[in-house]
């Protein structure tokens, strides 16, 4: 990473912690930890992509960013300024970032037509005349690659990869500084995804977006993205170049979630890690690694918190072992 | 692998969606054989009528809507589709199986998932509730649930997905039926948990277990199959092993398929896309695939292609073939 850059957004040790409902005569409260002491930073133009299963706290990781979520603990700093979660700030906010969700059939609302569904964040925030938001609504139109007669359509006449294409003609509609996808193509079909796929790679070349990607889907990321932080019950796992990862990862949890992929190839040598059991409970998450329960790995040592280790340009690891397993593997 | 009859055999089935007096054929003359030991993949994307053949065969069609016009489903010389319900009952669970895409809406969630194992056993087997529930645990062991004792005790809702579709394959197992017919069973599930339920799977074949796997992930193609169907819009587009499949792709559907799915480790500048999208209205006449194949000519356009078989038994429903092949005669 470039040192002397302001980064975009910088994620100071974030919590989310949500409260369970206390049973009776139960003494300790207890809390679900979602987002459990996050570190991230993202540099302008860059695409981060965050990879992780279901449950890990991706998803709510996104939505404190985009202030859907008040954090716990931590900082949230955009362009070097921390949030705030007032009525003023979060209308700067939502000007600066915007997000593409998974389903376009739910981001959409069908009663309004696509036209002014992507007019409307530009009629919301007072910017331009009629004349000027209807030219820039068949501007955008055309950059994601649907038709300009089609803005008069509702959503329904639309197939899921064009009402996709609408909800990213809507994030960029005011040059959001920050795009935030999460899993926006996991709902399409695979003729589908590779159209939307190369859609957001031109896009983030021609516009030099700055993006955070997200998805379980690693042959995915590793398309679009520059870099790539994994998460597991609510931290940071690895974090590293795209192609580096990919290349050598080093933490025992990327490599089982590596090896678990099918690869779309009969021939391949299947050299499986399989995991056992499921991802612990995020409810009061002992100290220490959270993948100690089903690491291959795991020694005594691991009971201790992880320690953030460099193991390559901009490739760092929070395994304490990661040295050793490297040297047996 | 042609020695011994097949399992299960689909001659030519057609089904029909009627609508809003709008007819729809899902399934337009599909026929395959399913092997003993054999995992078939039906892959296709949405709307190609790779779930509804799936549920002909199992006879649980919501018939109106549905109708399936002409066809014959063979099990061990049987027609399902002449078969009465009470029959089918029979053979519904206790020799054919299903498993589906969302394990926690398949099962009860007012009832231990314990209850129901034993529940489709008892349908099945002559055993008293004891016995029943003795077989679950063993069910439960086998499919590599941890304690089971204790857990056939638990409700759905307290278990994870993964469990669950375990819970989902135990019962699919519990009646010692031959044919298990699994649709999209781990597509809910995330990829540590996918592997884990693939793994059980590809041992249920080593105990000569016809499957009949139906997905659209080629990843799990790659690795599960041994003989796949590419369906389109209703049709078998081509059939082939899954090694010669991957290797040199017969007809243009599943060649664009195959290039347009990133793969880990290559670095692509730009993915191959097909044009156009699965959900326009099928053409009136010619090939299904025609308005998106960039090898389209003319003939594509007025007539539709059969099936044509090629060597070593491969299928391929495109006229580029038509050279290499007979044309398969289709009821």
């Amino acid at each position: 990473m470039s040192n002397n850059a302001v980064p975009l957004l910088e994620i100071k040790n974030l919590k989310k912690w949500f409260p369970v409902k206390k049973k009776p005569f139960e003494r300790e409260k207890l809390f679900v930890k979602a987002v459990n002491g996050v570190n991230l930073t993202i540099m302008p133009g860059e695409t981060l992509g965050l990879v992780g299963e279901s449950g890990c706290g991706k998803s709510t990781l996104s939505r404190m960013i985009m202030g859907l979520e008040t954090k716990t603990e931590g900082e949230i700093l955009f362009d070097g300024v921390s949030y705030s979660f007032g009525t003023e700030g979060k209308k700067q906010l939502y000007r600066q970032v915007k997000m593409v969700f998974q389903n376009p059939y739910a981001s959409l609302n069908p009663r309004m037509r696509i036209g002014k569904a992507i007019a409307e964040p530009l009629v919301v925030n007072h910017m331009g005349s009629k004349g000027e938001i209807d030219k820039r609504v068949k501007e955008l139109l055309d950059m994601v690659g649907i038709p300009a007669d089609y803005a008069n359509r509702f959503p329904h006449e639309l197939s899921g990869g064009q009402r996709q294409r609408v909800a990213i003609a809507r994030a960029l509609s005011i040059n959001p500084r920050l795009l935030i996808c999460d899993e926006p193509v996991s709902a399409l079909d695979v003729s589908i995804r590779s159209q939307i796929l190369n859609l957001l790679a031109d896009l983030n070349r021609e516009l030099n977006l700055t993006t955070l990607f997200i998805s379980h889907d690693l042959s995915v990321v590793e398309y679009l993205c520059d870099r790539v932080a994994v998460m597991y019950l609510g931290r940071i796992m690895e974090i590293s170049p795209a192609k580096e990862l990919f290349a050598r990862p080093s933490h025992p949890y990327t490599q089982a979630l590596f090896s678990a992929i099918p690869v779309p190839d009969p021939h391949a040598s299947r050299a499986r890690i399989t995991l056992s059991g499921d991802v612990p409970t995020p409810v009061n998450s002992p100290a220490g690694c959270g993948f100690l329960s089903r690491c291959p790995y795991a020694a005594p040592e691991c009971a201790n918190e992880p320690v953030w280790d460099s193991v390559g340009e901009g490739h760092c690891t929070a395994c304490r072992r990661h040295g050793e397993i490297a040297a047996s593997a | 692998m042609e020695q011994s009859a097949p399992v299960l055999r689909i001659d030519g089935l057609r089904v029909d969606f009627r609508m809003r007096g709008r007819t729809n054929r899902a399934v337009d003359g599909v026929s395959f054989a399913l092997n003993k030991g054999e995992i078939l993949c039906i892959v296709g994307e949405s709307g190609s009528g790779k779930s509804v053949t799936a549920l002909s065969i199992m006879g649980l069609l919501n018939v109106p809507p549905a109708e399936i016009v002409s066809g014959e489903i063979l099990y061990k010389g049987m027609d399902l589709l002449k078969c009465g319900e009470k029959e089918m009952r029979q053979i519904r669970g206790g020799q054919i199986a299903m498993i589906f895409q969302e394990p926690m809406t398949s099962l009860n969630p007012l009832y231990p998932v314990g209850k129901q194992i034993a529940e489709a056993i008892r349908l099945h087997k002559h055993v008293n509730a004891k016995e029943a529930q003795t077989l679950a645990v063993e069910l439960l062991k086998k499919v590599g649930i941890p304690s089971p004792e204790r857990r056939i005790h638990d409700y759905p809702h307290q278990m994870s997905g993964g469990m669950l579709q375990r819970v989902m394959i135990a019962m699919a197992l519990s009646c010692g039926g031959q044919v298990l017919i699994a649709d999209e069973p781990t597509t809910a599930l995330d990829v540590t948990i996918q592997a884990q339920i693939l793994d059980l799977i590809a041992g249920l074949k080593e105990e000569s277990m016809s499957i009949l796997l139906i997905t659209h992930d080629l990843g799990v193609v790659a690795e599960m199959a041994d003989n796949v169907i590419v369906m389109y819009m209703g049709q078998i587009m081509e059939k082939a092993r899954v090694d010669e499949l991957f290797d040199s792709p017969a007809h243009p559907y599943t060649e664009g398929l195959l290039k347009s799915i990133p793969r880990l480790g290559q670095n692509e500048e730009r993915l191959h896309v097909i044009p156009g999208s699965i959900s326009d209205d099928a053409p009136e006449k010619g090939c299904r695939f025609y308005p998106r194949c960039e090898y389209a000519t003319e003939k594509c356009a007025v007539s539709v292609p059969p099936l044509f078989r090629l060597a070593k038994g491969r299928l391929s429903r495109c006229w580029l073939r038509e050279n290499e092949g007979v044309a398969e005669d289709e009821q």
